[in-house]
């Protein structure tokens, strides 16, 4: 019966219908968390920010829209936005494990080979990998890893203003490749 | 930057609005363009669109044991305090048969007003030993902790006082929790949280171990702003509590 679209489960868990909360819960608490994680790096804080993450998606489910992009990636974009208030509102977090590392020299893209299990995250991976490397790590780094520009800066050797060259020139690229159009 | 801006220079930023990477002046600036722009509101909106597509290819990771049962306990409490209704009977009630039940139900983003007591008929009970001091969660206690601010007492549901909690000034200011008799009452194996609520409704968790009788935790707020203090279990429920009067 749970063998639903994102779409259709996310609708029941809009609707406030238990059993389609749990099992939108269950298909993606791991995405959740760990972006969660990634970005906020201690597990503690990570469970908060998921938890976070479910009651905003359920309190502003009215402001999805299907035509912009799918569930997964706007629960993703809200986890984001979480993650990052919670790191702002602590001024500072530890130094990254190593099973999250945002060493540039590392590819997330590899871990736990997930992405070959999703089909959405294989596409954007595609045309992630057609970008220029130097382009693809500063982008990887400001949005999985939650690393301001500066962060990137220090962490690689190199002008701000070039991780941020770098970020803009990746994300307007990803567009065109992606056919986004204006909304 | 002073001044507003033109939409050539909004297009020059857009990414970094739609990554959220601008911060003070800049952000005001951006924002104040785009709230009369709807053209370079677009724009922002269609990077934002790319940059959650990116966000699919985040690594994935296993929450804590019970993670599910604690978001869904979260999602009815909101539930019902976003529409005024008592909170539903469904996972409000905790399964009989534990050696000890706790002193309400579970915990939740409730304002003060709103902070029901559940009198369960509590069984906890304070032992007469005295309180082993052990190394704190994230503070040590004689590392020369700040002075104490705010003491309340920790009671179970029956109003039965188990322990204290105690906001510390200091940088960063703390809070210490004593339950003389908690590491004899729990079982080792189970997962136990602090939690500190503040006034404004945000609440953070650190795990504290089944061995000890005491942590302490440094506060991410100022000390003022401390509204609850509680002790939970791995599925949400809080065992004790202590309020912090505004």
């Amino acid at each position: 019966m749970w063998e639903v679209s994102d779409e259709a489960l996310f609708a029941g868990y809009a609707s406030g219908d238990p059993e389609a909360a749990a099992h939108f819960v269950d298909r993606f608490q791991r995405r959740v968390y760990g972006l969660a994680l990634a970005i906020v790096r201690v597990p503690v804080d990570a469970e908060e920010v998921a938890q976070e993450t479910f009651v905003r998606a359920w309190r502003f489910a009215a402001s999805f829209d299907e035509r912009r992009g799918s569930v997964a990636a706007w629960l993703l974009g809200i986890t984001r936005n979480v993650a990052l208030d919670s790191v702002r509102g602590r001024g500072r977090r530890p130094e990254p494990v190593a099973q999250a590392s945002p060493d540039l020299a590392v590819d997330p893209l590899d871990v736990g080979g997930a992405i070959e299990r999703r089909a959405d995250a294989r596409r954007v991976a595609e045309l992630m990998g057609s970008l220029p490397e130097p382009q693809r790590q500063a982008l990887v780094a400001v949005t999985l890893w939650g690393m301001t520009t500066r962060e990137v800066s220090e962490m690689a050797g190199i002008p701000q203003g070039t991780v941020k060259t770098r970020v803009r020139l990746a994300l307007r690229k990803l567009r065109d490749e992606m056919g986004v159009r204006l909304p | 930057m002073t001044g507003p801006l033109r939409c050539s220079q909004l297009r020059d930023m857009a990414p970094d609005v739609a990554l959220g990477l601008l911060t003070g002046e800049e952000r005001a600036v951006a924002l104040a363009h785009l709230e009369g722009c709807a053209t370079c509101r677009a724009e922002v909106a269609s990077l934002a669109g790319v940059a959650d597509e990116v966000l699919l290819t985040a690594p994935e990771a296993t929450p804590l044991e019970g993670f599910d049962r604690r978001v869904l306990a979260r999602l009815a409490e909101v539930r019902a305090a976003e529409t005024q209704a008592p909170a539903p009977g469904r996972g409000t009630e905790r399964a009989e048969g534990a050696r000890f039940r706790p002193r309400h139900g579970r915990a939740g983003r409730r304002g003060r007003h709103d902070r029901r007591r559940l009198a369960v008929g509590a069984t906890f009970a304070a032992a007469a030993a005295a309180v082993v001091l052990v190394a704190a969660v994230l503070v040590n206690r004689d590392d020369g902790s700040g002075p104490t601010l705010a003491t309340a007492e920790m009671t179970t549901g029956v109003g039965e006082v188990v322990g204290t909690a105690t906001v510390r000034g200091g940088d960063p200011a703390t809070v210490a929790v004593d339950v003389p008799g908690w590491d004899d009452i729990v079982p080792t194996d189970a997962t136990y949280w602090l939690a500190i609520e503040l006034e404004d409704g945000s609440r953070t968790m650190t795990h504290i171990g089944t061995d000890a009788t005491w942590w302490e935790v440094p506060l991410r707020a100022p000390a003022d702003e401390v509204a609850t203090v509680s002790v939970l279990d791995g599925e949400g429920w809080v065992w004790c509590s202590a309020e912090f009067p505004a």
